[in-house]
């Protein structure tokens, strides 16, 4: 008999999505595979930081694992539970424990609707009746979150956008979820505002034991946030690792790519070699290793798609280059 | 060798390329008239990265466009101050003669590329037009020319991707034909508004090496704007950092991270998620706030701009305006407190 690790309360597996794109009188162009193959586990209270490029999967990725959008392949546990053969009833429960964080928090609020009104939805929503409970949760939701519940019945053109994200986090919130989904949440902040908002995320999760994956595309940020990442590119997860070791010893020839672009704040830090290439040609699509076109290790065995090879427990790598190390 | 006689030769310091004195920006609006910039100095050596930081509505953008003669019309003027550049001082000039020097001697970049090349005109025609218009070259000679100041910017095969639209190329890609077409004027003096900020980080590095390269090889001073500390630190030899109109703290870029001697500049330095800061597994501390608020435009302080925010704050920071003061050789502060000289 093995001892049972503790279940996950997030697993993902082999998960993929595909977008068609069509021309104006519906002729399909192409196939764009948004998703392909990913998988990863988020333990309890933990998160997840998921980063890549514009366009790499990122916010598919979270859609998914919501069930915003539907899978074309894949599984998807939530506390053990198979969400994509969720039945209707089963699913909304679900919801309720899963909530979406946005980034922009301008588009994400309706402007028509007070503060109080946006985060009171979620609760009628799920079937909270009583009219004075809901007013009480809303307003300490809002004292949670650093505004007064006094401003309830403003509208959200009158707040900052640092102020907005904290309404959207209270949206959220409200409903006491168990996982959250936190969409480049401080993408759209400046810097000071991103610490404040950041530090009240740090303190949420704490307090609540909140599971969350963190998408970004800022490491620095990723890394103060997760406790595990996981690099994305062209829709596939190419490493994934404890936070330390990817960022102290990156494997994948693009997490390298990636971290070396990232500026210090050491003046004048000496410049490194970056990939010059120009991924827009040649050496793309078909199979293969995604980063192959921009890869300046690649080798004759990258047309084939790099296996996820677990150099370590818990340490995975999509590169030919790690391949057999496995141990 | 001989030294030339002329007297003038040995007033050094040489005036700076650009320099912006007191410079004030009204703008009306519905509320009346308010002062985004409000008294900013800035003062740009031939050659040099400069870069400006700051947080979002500080200034940034309408100093820049102060600059170029191009702040939003009508309700937008100069209400007082100079822009000194070269021999002239672009406040009291007039659009004719603003537009001779616009494009040409001082050249500009902005964060969407997409809203500055024309849709329908190939890429190798857009930079052979700014050849033909500010160089005079025929236009055999400058489609020539801008094939090889599209290949220096490191466009692959750009014979052949001449011929594309701006709209096959990528986000990266395009802030470099931006480039190209900005370099086809020699220019003295190129701004660049958030010229990354849309860009992948490893895209943006490839965009910044080549800014570096033209100034290091055409000699080119360089108006860098960014709200990206790191992009600052790498790059630029000397920052202003901005806050509610001003200029808070003026420095070598070295001085300016090493010792950095304004409130606010502390603040925002610590504020930012550093890499390598997580240990074993455990969370690391929280980062360090600035509480409160950017400033009100419509309600602007007697005194200093941040003191509603300033840990150090003393009663003269409420009634009086501090002045951007010298502490070192080099390095400016407009503060009460920390503004005080070293020696
Ligand atoms: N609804 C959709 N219809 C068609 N294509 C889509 C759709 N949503 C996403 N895509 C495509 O799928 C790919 C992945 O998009 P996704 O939004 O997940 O990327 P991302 O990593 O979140 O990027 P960003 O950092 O820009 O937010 C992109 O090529 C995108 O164009
Ligand atoms: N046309 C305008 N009418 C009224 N106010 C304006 C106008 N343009 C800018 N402002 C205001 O002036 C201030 C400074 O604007 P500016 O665009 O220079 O900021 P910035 O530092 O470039 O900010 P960002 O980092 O967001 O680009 C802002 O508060 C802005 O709202
Ligand atoms: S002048 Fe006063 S309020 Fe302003 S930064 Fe200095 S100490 Fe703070
Ligand atoms: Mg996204
Ligand atoms: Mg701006």
């Amino acid at each position: 008999m093995t001892t049972a690790l503790p279940l996950p309360l997030l697993s993902v597996r082999g998960l993929s999505k595909s977008f068609v794109h069509r021309n104006w009188c519906g002729r399909v162009i192409r196939h764009i595979p948004a998703v392909a193959d990913v998988g990863f586990d988020v333990a309890r209270g933990r998160t997840l930081g998921l980063v890549g490029e514009s366009g790499c999967g990122k916010s598919t990725t979270g859609r998914l694992v919501l069930r915003l959008i539907e899978a074309d392949a894949g599984d998807v546990r939530f506390d053990g539970v198979d969400i994509r053969a969720a039945a209707p009833a089963r699913m909304r429960t679900l919801r309720r424990d899963m909530q979406l964080i946005f980034q922009d928090p301008y588009s994400s609020l309706n402007p028509r609707l007070t503060i109080g009104g946006l985060i009171e939805e979620g609760l009628i929503v799920h079937g909270v009746r009583n009219r004075g409970e809901r007013e009480d949760r809303v307003a300490a939701v809002l004292r949670r979150v650093g505004i007064r519940p006094e401003y309830m019945g403003r509208y959200p053109n009158e707040f900052s956008g640092g102020q907005r994200q904290r309404i959207g986090i209270a949206r959220a919130l409200v409903l006491r979820p168990r996982l959250i989904v936190a969409d480049e949440p401080v993408s759209a902040l400046d810097v000071s505002v991103q610490a404040q908002v950041l530090n009240l995320l740090a303190e949420i999760q704490e307090e609540f034991g909140l599971t969350a994956v963190f998408i970004a595309h800022d490491m620095a940020v990723v890394e103060h946030v997760s406790e595990e990442i996981a690099v994305m590119y062209r829709g596939r997860i190419v490493e994934r690792g404890r936070t330390e070791e990817v960022i102290a010893d990156p494997l994948h020839p693009y997490t390298r790519a990636l971290l070396d672009s990232v500026p210090s704040l050491r003046p004048r830090a000496p410049r490194r070699a970056r990939p010059a290439r120009d991924d827009t040609d040649g050496e793309r699509g078909g199979g293969g290793c995604p980063f192959r076109a921009r890869c300046d290790l690649r080798m004759p065995i990258c047309r084939m798609v790099p296996p996820n090879t677990e150099v370590r427990p818990g340490r995975v790598v999509a590169c030919h280059l790690h391949q057999g190390q496995a141990g | 060798m001989a030294v030339h006689a002329d007297p003038s030769a040995s007033e050094l310091p040489v005036s700076p390329l650009l320099d912006v004195s007191r410079l004030v920006v009204e703008i009306d609006t519905l509320q009346g008239p308010v002062r985004p910039v409000d008294g900013v100095d800035l003062r740009i050596e031939a050659g040099e990265i400069f870069g400006v930081v700051g947080e979002s509505g500080c200034g940034k953008s309408l100093t820049a466009l102060s600059i170029l003669g191009l702040l939003p019309r009508p309700q937008g003027r100069i209400r007082s101050g100079s822009i000194r550049f070269e021999d002239q001082d672009l406040a009291r000039l007039d659009e004719r003669d603003l537009r001779r020097i616009r494009g040409n001697r001082i050249a500009m970049i902005f964060q969407e590329p997409m809203t500055s090349l024309n849709p329908v005109l190939g890429i190798g025609d857009q930079v052979a037009e700014a050849l033909v218009i500010h160089r005079g070259l025929s236009r055999r000679d400058a489609l020539a020319q801008a094939i090889h100041l599209l290949e220096r910017v490191g466009i692959a095969d750009a014979r052949h991707r001449a011929h594309d639209f701006p709209h096959r190329l990528s986000g990266g890609m395009r802030q470099r034909v931006m480039i190209a077409m900005a370099m086809a004027c020699r220019p003295k003096l190129l701004i660049a508004d958030e010229p990354t900020t849309a860009l992948d980080v490893t895209i943006q590095a490839q965009v910044l090496d080549l800014m570096d390269d033209l100034k290091a090889e055409d000699g080119v001073a360089v108006l860098l704007i960014t709200h990206n500390f790191g992009i600052v630190a790498e790059r630029a030899a000397r920052v202003a950092v901005m806050y509610g109109g001003v200029v808070v703290e003026e420095a070598s870029t070295e001085q300016l991270f090493e010792q950095p001697r304004h409130p606010y500049t502390h603040g925002l330095l610590a504020a930012v998620p550093q890499l390598g800061r997580r240990r074993d597994g455990m969370r690391p501390h929280p980062l360090s706030e600035i509480p409160g608020m950017v400033p009100n435009l419509a309600r602007p302080a007697p005194g200093c701009a941040f003191a509603d925010r300033c840990a150090l704050r003393v009663e003269a920071c409420l009634r009086e305006r501090p002045p951007l003061a010298a502490v070192a050789p080099g390095h400016r502060v407009r503060c009460h407190v920390t503004g005080v000289s070293a020696q």
